[in-house]
């Protein structure tokens, strides 16, 4: 039989305080090991005076998992009591000799438990895109515009792996279940995964570039301008519409490329980031963004939320922004703007999702009929350009690139990629795998 | 998809479109099939695959039609009567394409 113990978690200055535990197999589930078993929520408490709270934005949604340390039946220990006590994190103290159950083996079979006698633990953290998003059903289950996770039982350095895409790289860093999972078993366990939501504001190169070069006053010049403006539209906007440019505007003031980070281990609390591997999607390169007329900012939303925005943000968007091309040349542009900023501040590593470049359902024979730049108007050129660009990028910058577009014209984007976005399982199981090659080998020096 | 809209026409009755002419761009919302997420709406050009004179268009920007609606009538003689069955439909190809700006 081998105990699912806990063991110690100290960070100094702070008291650790947790759910009940919320289970994620079943009583006498034949366990592999490394399995994820069960989860909770914690919480820190100080015990010395503290400046500044870790996890300050986060610390609703801190979750720790439990793997399993071996083979073998589970049998659960009374460890949950159901309700908020197994939600709210504040009901129970961390304490080392915490037992969730044990893995009962068959005769013959041996203990695989680890030389601490330990089971590993995974740190989830979310930062709400608004407080009021309240959605602690599971793991990792809130409305984020970040999430991230790492292993507890190392105390680093974490090398930061931030994933800045749109959905496509939701699901290869995210996975089925939205918890990091798939991922996270193919990554060295010194790697801090760090997903950055797109719903609010497309990551395309140049809002990127934008955020890390805004200062605190151009910030507030923004709201202060797009308050102004909307509270003197008419019809007036409604409380949705006040939502939806919050979240922009909050998104706006982030620069996710310069965020750093605390990390709950094993021996403490210890900081990673900004991130020192970054990954960037071409699908994020939309081919049409606003521009403020008066502060040149850039905003980018998808266009399928574009056609949502109500009258009055539309009218907004109308009178005070122009619609801009981005060519691929301005998007080559704001690519090495972008890489040689970043690395004017630090070494990062830039790894690149290309797009697929085929033709779904084309028929051109005769390219007569598009105006050139034909990459401003037909999708397939458009994709075909910037992959090339890609090129040019990792001979002259040593950017990685990821190429979807090979992979699933390998597989069949009928079956794989049927929208030329959305990938099936299989295709982000091998783009992940791929990812997760280019992390380890920068671990590995 | 049960309809598209006419996004923009880029023809008018009397011209002759050369081969590879361009004809007229779409969008197809699959919102008006299923309740969607990205990328809900589709933008396409049609051109012509064959010389053809353009005698009549029934379709402006704006128009939503649905499968099966005839755009326009194409001749490859400038005087054809228009009286007559349209013989066969006009050859064309489709690309996707990117929404364009003046759309806005």
């Amino acid at each position: 039989m081998t105990s699912l113990r806990a063991g110690p978690l100290d960070p100094k200055g702070f008291a650790v305080l947790r759910s009940g535990i919320r289970w994620l197999a079943d009583e006498g589930h034949n366990c592999k090991p490394g399995e994820l078993l069960a989860y909770c929520n914690v919480g820190l408490a100080a015990t010395t005076r503290q400046e500044v709270m870790p996890f300050r934005e986060e610390w609703r949604d801190l979750q720790v998992a439990f793997l399993s340390p071996g083979s073998g039946r589970l049998r659960k220990a009374d460890v949950s009591r159901g309700g908020f006590l197994d939600r709210h994190q504040h009901h129970n103290h961390w304490e080392s000799d915490l037992t969730i159950g044990n893995l009962e083996l068959r005769p013959g079979e041996k203990p695989m438990a680890p030389s601490s006698g330990f089971m590993q633990l995974r740190f989830f953290a979310g930062r709400r895109a608004t407080q009021l998003a309240d959605s602690p059903s599971g793991l990792l289950t809130g409305w984020y515009d970040r999430a991230r996770t790492w292993h507890a039982d190392v105390s680093g350095p974490f090398t930061t792996v931030l994933s800045l895409g749109i959905c496509e790289q939701t699901g290869i860093f995210r996975g089925e279940k939205d918890a990091f999972w798939e991922l996270a078993a193919l990554l060295s366990p010194l790697t801090h995964v760090v997903w950055s939501s797109d719903d609010s504001l497309v990551p395309t190169v140049r809002v990127l570039l934008e955020q890390l070069q805004r200062t605190p006053g151009q910030q507030r010049e923004i709201e202060a301008d797009a308050a102004a403006a909307l509270a003197a539209l008419s019809p007036a906007p409604t409380g949705a519409d006040w939502f939806l440019i919050g979240g922009a505007l909050a998104a706006l003031a982030r620069s996710p490329l310069e965020e750093s980070y605390n990390l709950l281990t094993r021996g403490g609390i210890v900081r990673a980031g900004p991130a020192d591997i970054v990954v960037l999607s071409l699908n994020a390169e939309l081919a049409h963004a606003f521009r403020h007329r008066r502060l040149g900012y850039t905003f980018t939303v998808h266009g399928y939320r574009q056609v949502e925005l109500s009258p009055a943000l539309k009218a907004w968007l109308k009178s005070d922004f122009d619609v801009v091309t981005r060519s691929a040349a301005d998007v080559r542009k704001d690519y090495y703007e972008l890489i040689d900023a970043v690395r004017a501040r630090r070494p990062a590593r830039f790894v690149v999702l290309n797009s697929f470049s085929s033709s779904i359902g084309d028929e051109v024979v005769n390219y007569a009929a598009f105006d050139r730049p034909m990459s401003n108007l037909v999708a397939s050129v458009r994709a075909k350009e910037l992959n090339l660009m890609l090129y040019d990028l990792a001979r002259e910058r040593d950017v990685a690139i990821v190429d979807t577009d090979e992979l699933v014209a390998m597989l069949g984007a009928q079956h794989h990629l049927p929208d030329g976005v959305h990938q099936s399982g299989l295709v982000q199981g091998k783009l992940r795998e791929r990812i997760a090659q280019i992390v380890n080998e920068r671990i590995a020096g | 998809m049960t309809t598209a809209v006419i996004k923009a026409v880029h023809v008018q009755e009397g011209a002759q479109l050369p081969t590879g002419g361009k004809f007229l761009d779409v969008s197809v919302d699959l919102t008006s099939y299923a309740e969607h997420d990205c990328p809900a709406i589709s933008y396409f050009r049609i051109a012509v695959r064959e010389r053809a004179w353009v005698r009549r268009v029934t379709i402006t920007a704006g128009d939503e039609i649905v499968p099966g609606t005839a755009l326009a009538h194409l001749s490859t003689d400038p005087a054809e009567a228009l009286d007559d069955v349209p013989s066969r439909a006009a050859r064309v190809s489709v690309a996707g394409i990117l929404y364009q700006p003046e759309w806005w």
